[in-house]
């Protein structure tokens, strides 16, 4: 499993530099999707463009 | 007795496939009771699951000697459905090329943002393509955990565009936000916790 993005500790950590100022593309997010099969309809739904965050 | 313990990417087509089974049998095994209980669709597993795969049994069909006779293998095929928004509205008549298992399977997305095609069953990764502006987007197939699950529920907020960060089943900060955030957006009670309203929400929002 991965490193844990969200503990408290790792949130607190500096951000890194953004891939842009470096002429980079950010890599692209991979996204889970599950499988489909006859008799069982499985639909997943994907925003492109909707990166919302809460604001307090 | 057989039992094949779930890793990530794997779910029961996947699995009925390598062993060549109808999925529908292994999943109404009454070994598979519990399971059944638990995880509701069969399609969406967790890692570390047990699933009993029975054993094969032979079987016999007579028919006449000096005729021709075609049997036919009952193969469901697995198929991939997504729903692609544009800011919470469905990308209509989008072109897209989607790249599995060696194959380019090209359409267009329906009325809904709906592009759905059929896949091997074993398809673990998936790259589309969309649009003129060839914007790509990767797909972790088979890998999407139980809604019940913090993993799931993350997988699920990210996809819709709600930043949980890494899907590591563990509910930090940025998980909370993203809860706020989609709570927010649904006039839910803005908590943070992943409560039975925002799991039924999110639900109906994402399809599974």
């Amino acid at each position: 499993m991965a490193a844990d993005a969200n503990s408290a500790e790792e949130a607190a950590q500096p951000q890194l530099a953004d891939p842009f100022s470096e002429g980079k593309p950010p890599a692209p997010q991979s996204h889970k999707v599950a499988r489909s099969a006859p008799g069982n309809d499985v639909l997943n739904t994907i925003d492109l463009f909707g990166e919302r965050s809460f604001s307090v | 007795m057989p039992k094949h313990v779930i890793e990530q990417g794997e779910c029961l087509s996947s699995i009925a496939a390598e062993y060549e089974f109808d999925w529908k049998l292994i999943w109404k095994h009454g070994q598979n009771a519990t399971l059944k209980q638990r995880r509701k669709n069969p399609n969406i597993l967790l890692p570390g699951d047990e699933l009993f795969v029975p054993i094969r049994e032979k079987k016999e069909e007579s028919r006449n000697t000096d005729k021709r006779h075609t049997f036919v293998k009952k193969n469901a095929p697995t198929r991939l459905r997504i729903r692609l928004l544009n800011s919470g509205k469905p990308l209509v008549n989008e072109d897209y090329e989607l790249s599995i298992s060696g194959q380019k399977l090209k359409g267009t997305t329906d009325s809904t943002g709906l592009m759905q095609e059929t896949i091997p069953p074993d398809a673990c990764s998936a790259s589309l393509i969309l649009g003129k502006e060839k914007r790509e987007i990767l797909l972790d197939v088979g890998h999407l955990d139980p809604l019940n699950s913090i993993s799931g529920m993350q997988a699920r907020l990210n996809n819709l565009g709600y930043d949980c960060g890494a899907v590591d089943g563990i509910v930090g900060p940025i998980t909370r936000s993203a809860l706020k955030s989609f709570q927010e957006t649904y006039q839910l009670n803005i908590t943070g916790e992943a409560d039975s309203a925002t799991l039924d929400k999110l639900k109906g929002e994402y399809g599974c």
